[in-house]
């Protein structure tokens, strides 16, 4: 079955500031190094990262236009994932209360990339929220505290 | 044989008399005086019942009384002789003794008599008591009547202890010629032992055919097979049994090996096995390994948590809140999904006719203008279908994906699951921790390779335990074959050895018969015509028929023929009938056959004649006493003082021992001048001799005679 | 019989001295065949006075005899 996939082809951004960070929490490291585990590689892809940090920044309501964001990726890696493009895509059309949102796709990356660079830094702290922990127990224990 | 001295107790009318005997070489003669009815043939008796006991009494002693008559009825005594002697032992096989050369004795013998009605009596059995004089006393000899036998032999009795007149048997008899001639020929068959030795030679042969009877004879082939298959099975065997011995040796070693590795392992494995410890600690390890992908898994999952549907849904809550309500009135409001499409697809399908009342059939305008509006729509209604499809999607969402309760729930799974496996993992690891200190507490060891050569020496010694039973068994096999083998060769072998020793004992009693009869052949042969010719010699020169070679009387010759008749021959050859000899000559060819057959016989006994001399005149008495003297050992006579006159010379030259036996009662009626408890009637001793008289042995006349008075004490 | 035969000993002694014999004529041979005659000589004197099992002596006495020719 052919799957939905609005942001295919589409760049996924971190600001730059994450650039070298982001890898540091994922399993697949683009840049060569070994995963250290889920432990401290909570995150398989990057992608994984994105999507928790954009859904992190819905939850804080704001979107930041990043000026100097990155590509780190194509929307291609959502097509396995139907849960990221589903809220993706219910976001959008709440964000717009336009249905047809889901039609642009470049509308639809702007806004999950704005409310993604607003949330990786709530990602990042949720992350490192405490020092004696590995940064997956942090996020259960920031999630716990503050979800 | 030689008599010292006897003793007699109650022998009849000897109520206690003891004669001393000569044993002079040189004066060989012991005289008893006596008159008659003085007790001289009682003293014989006495003498023969001593020596010979109660078969040397007439009728062997049946009726013939011991006691003195004085004795009444219910009186008991005591008979005894003591006989003292001496015999000189020949150097010979045939002693069954130990004695010396010469041995002196002293023999007692004595029984009880008791007196009962009608002259009758009761006698005991009688007690023999043999002693042997040695330098530390008397010796009792354990088996007194077989060393009498030894010394006497139980038939010289006759031959040795003489009644002149009772030794007339052997040239006269009242039972005619037959009986004579038996006297004579059981006198030289004792004598010279021929019954002993002719029934010797009677059993030999028969043991000898008995002995060729048992002899058989055998194939030695059999045996000589037999022995070769006896060899070869010994060899085997033999070769077997050095195998099963090293096989044991061998298996002994190994059970040591084994016992000492089994000793070392014990040690090792009481310090720690260490093999199983890492045995354990690896499956700790595994099981560790197991727990840790189990908890990567859950920290993979729990990861995977915070970039999935259910944490979008609880982050984005308010966002899908809003947009499933957003598009729930689009729906309603038909704007999403467009509701026309689906309408004008039905329409098509399954309506004839339109809503607007035109038929609907395919290609006409109508219907063509339908399938336009439909391809229209379903262009631009992809969106459409997507957003339809988050409607529902955002109500899922709604209801299960967006409550933190859930959230929380599934996340708390997660994580209580990584720490249970995260205790389960601290456990293990304390577990393999001390395994690993377990481990490392056990000194290295090389317990694998211990177990193996125990293993390998175990295999071995099960090998070497079959070889060597195997090898066993062969050879009790070989043993049953053997032992079989060898009871067949064993019984043929017995037979040839048994036949051997057969022949061999057929040998031997072939050379004993050989002996014995030549024995026989020579004491017939030879020693019968020396006591014939013995007999001629002293008869003659008794009765001094010869002067020198010349022969003087008509008597010419004695001898004893092959019939055992004594004969006395006249010139010419001519017989005598014995009966034609008067009582002298009669005498002295007794005498004279007596002295013969001791003399071939080289007896040594002594000589005890009861009055030798009766019916001899002086002549015939003195060349008679001559004889006796020269010709015995030892001469013991009992002679009246008739007898005595005429010899007085020769006694008093040869005679070493002088008594007189007087019987008490023959005062004052025969001329016994004393009285010496002559109502006793008892015999008295002295030892007056024949030129002697005493107050015992006076006869009237005595003392005017020229014979001396002997003091009695 | 009297046994201690002067005569009849010397006889046997001869005999046994000089006899040709069937067995093995050694010197030791001789002395017990000399001893084995007379002792069966004693024997039947004294089964001459009381029964005995006289021929089993006598065939004791052979067996020695037979075994001192061995």
């Amino acid at each position: 079955m052919n799957f939905h996939n609005p942001l295919q082809g589409k760049a996924l951004n971190f600001p730059k500031e994450y650039k070298d960070k982001v890898e540091t929490y994922c399993a697949t490291k683009p840049g060569g190094g070994e995963s250290e585990g889920p432990e401290y590689n909570p995150f398989k892809r990057q992608v994984d990262l994105w999507f928790t940090s954009f859904c992190l920044g819905v939850n804080s309501g704001n979107r930041t236009k990043s000026k100097n964001a990155y590509r780190f990726i194509t929307g291609e890696v959502l097509a396995q994932n139907n849960h990221m493009i589903e809220i993706i895509e219910m976001v959008a059309i709440a964000e717009t209360k336009e249905p047809l949102i889901i039609g642009d796709t470049q509308k639809l990356a702007d806004i999950s990339n704005e409310y993604a660079a607003t949330g990786i830094a709530i990602l990042f702290n949720a992350l490192k929220y405490t020092k004696d922990q590995t940064p997956l127990w942090n996020l259960v224990e920031y999630f716990k505290d503050n979800l | 044989m030689i008599l010292n001295k006897v003793k007699i107790e109650n022998f009849r009318i000897l109520r206690d008399v003891e004669i001393e005997f000569s044993s002079d070489n040189k004066k060989p003669l012991t005289i008893l005086r006596a008159q008659n009815e003085s007790g001289k043939t009682t003293m014989l008796r006495a003498l023969q019942w001593g020596l010979f006991g109660k078969y040397a009494l007439p009728k062997s002693g049946r009726n013939y009384r011991l006691y003195h008559l004085d004795l009444n009825v219910g009186d008991e005594i005591k008979v005894s002789v003591e006989l003292d002697f001496t015999h000189v032992w020949s150097e010979s096989p045939l002693l069954k003794t130990t004695a010396k050369k010469e041995s002196s004795y002293v023999l007692k013998r004595s029984v009880f008599e008791k007196v009962m009605k009608n002259d009758d009596f009761e006698r005991k059995e009688e007690s023999v008591e043999l002693l042997e004089v040695t330098p530390n006393g008397y010796s009792p000899v354990a088996n007194p009547v077989d060393r009498l036998k030894s010394i006497l032999g139980s038939n010289l009795k006759d031959l040795f202890f003489t009644d002149g007149d009772d030794a007339l048997r052997f040239i006269e008899s009242a039972d005619g010629n037959s009986a004579r001639r038996g006297h004579v020929k059981k006198a030289i068959k004792d004598m010279l032992s021929f019954e002993v030795i002719k029934d010797s030679i009677e059993h030999v042969k028969i043991i000898e055919r008995s002995l060729r009877q048992e002899s058989t004879s055998i194939t030695s082939g059999d045996a000589q097979k037999m022995l070769a298959v006896l060899d070869k099975l010994e060899d085997s065997m033999e070769d077997r049994q050095v195998a099963i011995d090293d096989l044991v040796d061998q298996k002994d070693e190994t059970d040591r090996d084994i016992r000492k590795i089994e000793i070392r392992i014990d040690d090792i494995l009481e310090k720690g096995d260490k093999e199983e410890l890492k045995k354990r600690k690896d499956a700790l390890k595994r099981n560790e390994d197991q727990i840790d992908n189990n908890i990567k898994n859950r920290y993979t999952e729990l990861s995977k948590f915070y970039y999935g549907d259910i944490i979008g849904g609880v982050l984005c809550k308010e966002k899908i809140d809003i947009t499933y309500n957003f598009l729930v009135d689009l729906k309603n409001k038909g704007v999403f999904p467009k509701a026309s499409l689906p309408f004008l697809k039905e329409l098509l399908a399954n309506e004839d006719d339109c809503i607007c009342g035109r038929p609907l059939k395919k290609g006409t305008k109508h219907y063509t203008k339908i399938e336009k509006m439909i391809k229209e729509e379903a262009e631009n209604d992809e969106l459409g279908d997507r957003i339809t499809q988050l409607r529902g999607i955002s109500k899922d969402y709604l209801m299960q994906k967006t409550k933190k309760i859930i959230f929380d729930n599934e996340s708390e799974e997660l994580i209580t699951n990584i720490i249970e496996q995260k205790t389960n993992q601290e456990d293990l690891q304390v577990e393999i921790k001390k395994v690993s200190n377990e481990i490392d507490s056990i000194p290295d060891s090389n317990l694998k390779e211990l177990r193996k050569q125990s293993k390998d020496l175990t295999e071995t010694r099960t090998s070497l335990n079959k070889q060597i039973s195997r090898l066993r068994f062969e050879q009790d096999e070989d043993k049953k074959d053997y032992r079989y083998t060898k009871t067949q060769y064993d019984a043929i072998l017995k037979k040839e050895d048994r036949t051997k020793k057969i022949l061999s004992k057929i040998n031997a009693a072939q050379d004993i018969a050989n002996v014995l009869k030549d024995t026989y052949a020579l004491v017939e042969n030879e020693e019968v015509p020396k006591v014939s010719e013995n007999l001629n010699n002293l008869f003659l020169t008794i009765i001094k028929a010869t002067d020198g070679d010349k022969n003087l009387g008509l008597i010419q010759k004695a001898e004893v023929n092959r019939d055992y008749d004594i004969e006395v021959f006249g010139p010419k050859n001519r017989k005598y009938d014995n009966k034609d000899l008067n009582g002298a000559s009669r005498r002295a060819l007794t005498l004279s056959f007596v002295m013969s057959l001791a003399k071939v016989s080289e007896f040594v006994a002594p000589n005890v004649i009861d009055t030798p001399f009766g019916m001899m005149d002086e002549i015939v008495k003195e060349s008679c006493l001559q004889t006796l003297i020269k010709e015995c050992h030892q001469v013991i006579l009992f002679l009246t003082r008739a007898e005595i006159n005429d010899i007085e010379d020769l006694l008093d030259k040869n005679a070493g021992s002088f008594h007189t036996i007087t019987n008490s009662a023959h005062y004052p009626s025969k001329n016994l001048v004393h009285d010496n408890n002559s109502q006793d009637k008892i015999s008295l001793i002295c030892k007056c001799s024949h030129r002697e008289y005493c107050n015992l042995c006076e006869l009237k006349g005595d003392s005017s005679s020229g014979m001396k008075k002997r003091a009695t004490k | 019989m009297a046994l201690d035969r002067k005569k009849l000993v010397q006889i046997v002694k001869d005999k046994c001295a000089n006899i040709e014999t069937v067995n093995n004529s050694t010197e030791k041979y001789r002395t017990e065949l000399y001893a084995a005659v007379t002792d069966i000589i004693y024997q039947e004197s004294l089964h001459q006075e009381k029964a005995t099992k006289i021929q089993q002596k006598i065939k004791d006495i052979i067996s020695r005899l037979s075994e001192a020719s061995n």
